[in-house]
């Protein structure tokens, strides 16, 4: 029994268990389900205000007719829900056909699950509104539920689409007008490179170009900076400094090289030249001094370089063509001195003639006057007075015609020594020692003298005249000294006078008296110009004779001159290789020059003279007559004969002595004639003593020399 | 240790169902016996955290079943809930005896079930 009781009890147990479990399970079950009912609940919530704040419409068709629609839907279609539910897709898409979307909406292709349009659908005012379409089917086994349509409005989109179209073309517009600017600068751009380029090449070719200018102008150039710092130098910059460019470029200043004395006036015209560029010269000379310190005679030429406080300068250096300069001037001076004797002497010569016809009638008639009067009568005294003045009158003409340099043979082989000992026993020289008795006279003879060809009567004169000079020279007491020797220069030699190398026999007179000046010593042998007491010996013509004289010889003449202590004239006469023709000296006596009857013609246009010689030729002896013409003395000489004719080489008018003497030889070759003029020998007188005229005889004339000539003629 | 793996064994299916999908539910691992042989094997292949033992079983009783576990050594700590509709004091004890770690009697609320198994969470 009471297993029984106990069984049911177990079994009630087991029951109960099953029972309170399934009892739990239920209640779990109804609370899951409120939960999930309270989920659907939410959702369906959430969903419908999804579905209504979208702007996309969404709608639910089901059997081909609207079900539900969202409030989007409405907007974008203008129809109230109400009168959208119930209505077919056709509605609001109207087509003809049945595209896809119809049928599929329509359920007739349930096996489109979903699907995306774009479409125009029919607004209610009728107006098309554009659509993005998507659908999809609700439930894939079962088409009946229906099928959820979502359409997008594009008609913003749209806009914004034509919009962005539009604004895309705009850009390409904007952009490809940009490219065109673009194009168009870059292409200005390129331009301005090429020429840029082309400006860059020329101006490398024109650097080029300067550069070698600068280097080449043959002229040394320099750059100068503002602060007299050198730039640039060219190669003749290096020559004229002595620097390279190395050492100069960049380092020195110009004002290095200039000598004190020229920079403060150079600087001033640097600081000018900055501020005004025509303020300071251009050009000037100045002083350079170069690295050995030599200091050079330099032209200038600066100018600033444009733009710039830079200077360009060109420096010349003029130093050996300035010495050129003085050379030639010192040259030019000696020429003009030549040129001023010669015409002189020339001027002399003109009037030598007629001032010697004057004179040879005072000679000639104080000579004849002297032999009437007796010798205590006092007229001699007067006669003598006349004689010695027209002699010395003679004296002058004939410096002067020697200054003419027309008289002068310079063939004969003589040795000074003998000219200097001849004059030293002169009665002249003998005459002035008692002008001057507190002087002594020495001689210094090289006995080795070398001869040269020359004239002794100019060279005597030559020598008369120098003595007599340094003897005025003396006041009181002195020495004068005759030196001779020979002397070889080697190379030329600037003296007074340019002297040329070679062989010379040299004369040099030195006296210890006053000296000459400086600025007389330029003038000495100038004719006319004295120093001396007129009237004492001077003609002034003494060194002119002298200067002549040496240079018919082909001499120079040097002088070395102090005042106060003395003066030495050293004559450099060219040697001659010859040997001298032996001296013939021979005596006159008077004797030898008389006449024995013989027939002579004097033939002289001037009347005087011709008196004159007719007078002393009729008291040496001769049968003298006379005619004033050539023309005269031809037609005389056709009817007669004489022993000889006394012709004058120059008459006027009328034929002159040559052709007189041509003409004569016609009728008579073999007649003798002797020569007188008042002119220096000239080419008309050595003419006619080739055609055989005897010896010719310088008017003024004594008695011994007509005599002496006519006698020797006719002995001939 | 903790509790992952439980052993529900019940010849009642119903029983036995519900508990497997509350415990299921919970996220543990249930093993399902039907008879005492099955509930042995299942033990010794599975060696789960804790075992739910009926004692009325097919083929093997629940007390010969619990016997056997805490005989070997493999099997001895798991510990073993006895549920039975058995309720009578030596019945209870032949259970204990048997080397039960509890003996529950039927019918108990899930959550009472749950709150004993729970108990052996944390030791």
């Amino acid at each position: 029994m009471k297993k029984v009781k106990t069984d049911k009890t177990e079994n009630q147990r087991r029951l109960l268990q099953e029972y309170i479990f399934n009892l739990e399970d239920a209640q779990e079950k109804a609370e899951e389900l409120a939960i999930a009912h309270e989920k659907i609940k939410q959702s369906q919530e959430l969903l419908m205000a999804i579905l209504g704040c979208t702007t996309h419409g969404v709608c639910l068709i089901r059997g081909g007719a609207f079900a539900w629609c969202n409030k989007a839907f409405t907007d974008i279609l203008g129809w109230e829900l109400g009168e959208i539910v119930g209505k077919t897709i056709e509605a609001f898409y109207p087509t003809r056909r049945k595209d896809e979307i119809t049928k599929v909406i329509c359920g007739e292709f349930q096996q489109i699950r979903s699907l995306m349009h774009e479409c125009g659908l029919v607004h209610k005012d009728g107006h098309r509104v554009p659509c993005l379409l998507t659908g999809h089917l609700m439930d894939v086994d079962d088409s009946t539920k229906g099928y959820v349509l979502s359409i997008t409005d594009f008609t913003e989109h749209k806009k914004i689409e034509e919009e962005l179209v539009r604004h895309r073309d705009h850009l390409e517009e904007m952009v490809k007008e940009r490219t065109a600017k673009l194009q168009f600068v870059n292409d200005q751009l390129q331009k301005e490179i090429n020429e840029r380029r082309f400006v860059e090449n020329a101006l490398k070719e024109s650097e080029n170009w300067y550069r070698a200018i600068f280097d080449n102008t043959g002229t040394a150039t320099v750059i100068l900076d503002d602060n007299t710092i050198i730039l640039l130098a060219n190669a003749e910059y290096e020559k004229l400094s002595g620097y390279t460019r190395g050492e100069l470029e960049g380092k020195k200043c110009w004002t290095e090289f200039v000598e004190k004395e020229d920079l403060d006036r150079m600087l001033n015209s640097h600081k000018l030249r900055r501020h005004d560029k025509h303020a300071a010269p251009k050009s000037y000379e100045f002083k350079f001094r170069d690295r050995d310190g030599r200091v050079k005679d330099v032209i200038l030429t600066i100018d600033v370089i444009p733009g710039t406080k830079r200077s360009v300068a060109s420096l010349l250096d003029i130093t050996e063509r300035k010495k050129a300069q003085e050379e030639r001037q010192k040259l030019e001076e000696r020429l003009h001195r030549a040129e001023k004797m010669e015409s002189l002497g020339i001027m002399a010569g003109g009037v030598a003639h007629d001032l010697n016809n004057v004179l040879g009638v005072l000679v000639g008639y104080s000579e004849l006057l002297l032999e009437e009067v007796q010798e205590e009568n006092r007229l001699k005294k007067y006669a003598t007075n006349i004689l010695q003045s027209g002699q010395k009158g003679a004296a002058i003409i004939q410096d002067l015609l020697t200054l003419a340099r027309r008289g002068v043979t310079v063939s004969e082989v003589i040795n000074l020594n003998d000219i200097i000992c001849k004059c030293l026993k002169s009665p002249e020289l003998e005459r002035m020692k008692t002008f001057y008795p507190g002087i002594t006279l020495d001689s210094i003879l090289d006995q080795d003298l070398l001869n040269l060809k020359g004239s002794p009567v100019h060279l005597e004169k030559m020598l008369f005249n120098l003595l007599s000079n340094a003897a005025e020279a003396i006041s009181d007491c002195g020495e004068v000294t005759i030196r001779t020797e020979n002397r070889h220069l080697d190379k030329p030699v600037q003296g007074y006078d340019h002297l040329h190398e070679g062989d010379y026999a040299v004369l040099h007179i030195s006296d210890n008296g006053k000296g000459i000046s400086s600025v007389d010593i330029e003038k000495i042998f100038e004719p006319f110009y004295t120093k001396k007491v007129m009237g004492k010996s001077g003609t002034g013509l003494g060194l002119a004779v002298v200067w002549g004289t040496v240079k018919d010889h082909k001499g120079y003449i040097d002088v070395q001159s102090e005042e106060g202590k003395g003066t030495i004239f050293s004559l450099y006469f060219p040697i001659a290789r010859e040997e001298k023709a032996a001296i013939d000296l021979k005596l006159v006596s008077a004797d030898s020059y008389t006449g024995r009857g013989e027939l002579i013609l004097v033939v002289d246009d001037v009347q005087q003279q011709r008196e004159l010689a007719v007078t002393m030729l009729s008291r040496l002896g001769y049968q003298v007559n006379a005619v004033s013409g050539g023309e005269e003395a031809v037609a005389y000489l056709k009817n007669k004969t004489v022993d000889l004719i006394v012709l004058d080489m120059i008459m006027d008018p009328g034929i002159d002595g040559l052709e007189t003497y041509k003409r004569v030889l016609e009728i008579n070759p073999k007649q003798k004639a002797v020569i007188v003029s008042g002119f220096s020998e000239t080419k008309k007188v050595e003419d006619a003593m080739k055609l055989g005229a005897g010896c010719y005889i310088q008017k003024p004339y004594i008695m011994e020399k007509i005599g002496t000539a006519v006698r020797d003629e006719l002995l001939k | 240790m903790a509790i992952k793996k439980i052993l529900v064994v019940d010849d009642d299916k119903p029983i036995s169902s519900y508990l497997i999908r509350k415990f299921t539910k919970l996220g543990y691992t249930v093993y399902v016996a039907e008879d005492g042989e099955e509930a042995v094997q299942q033990a010794f292949s599975n060696l789960p955290d804790i075992i739910l033992l009926d004692v009325k079983l097919p083929r093997l009783s629940g007390i010969e079943v619990c016997k056997r576990l805490k005989a070997d050594d493999k099997t001895k700590d798991i510990p073993i809930l006895m549920l039975s509709a058995k309720a009578q004091s030596f019945e209870i004890n032949e259970g204990l005896e048997a080397g039960a770690d509890k003996y529950l009697c039927k019918p108990m609320s899930f959550p009472a079930i749950l709150d004993e198994i729970r108990a052996y969470d944390k030791q």
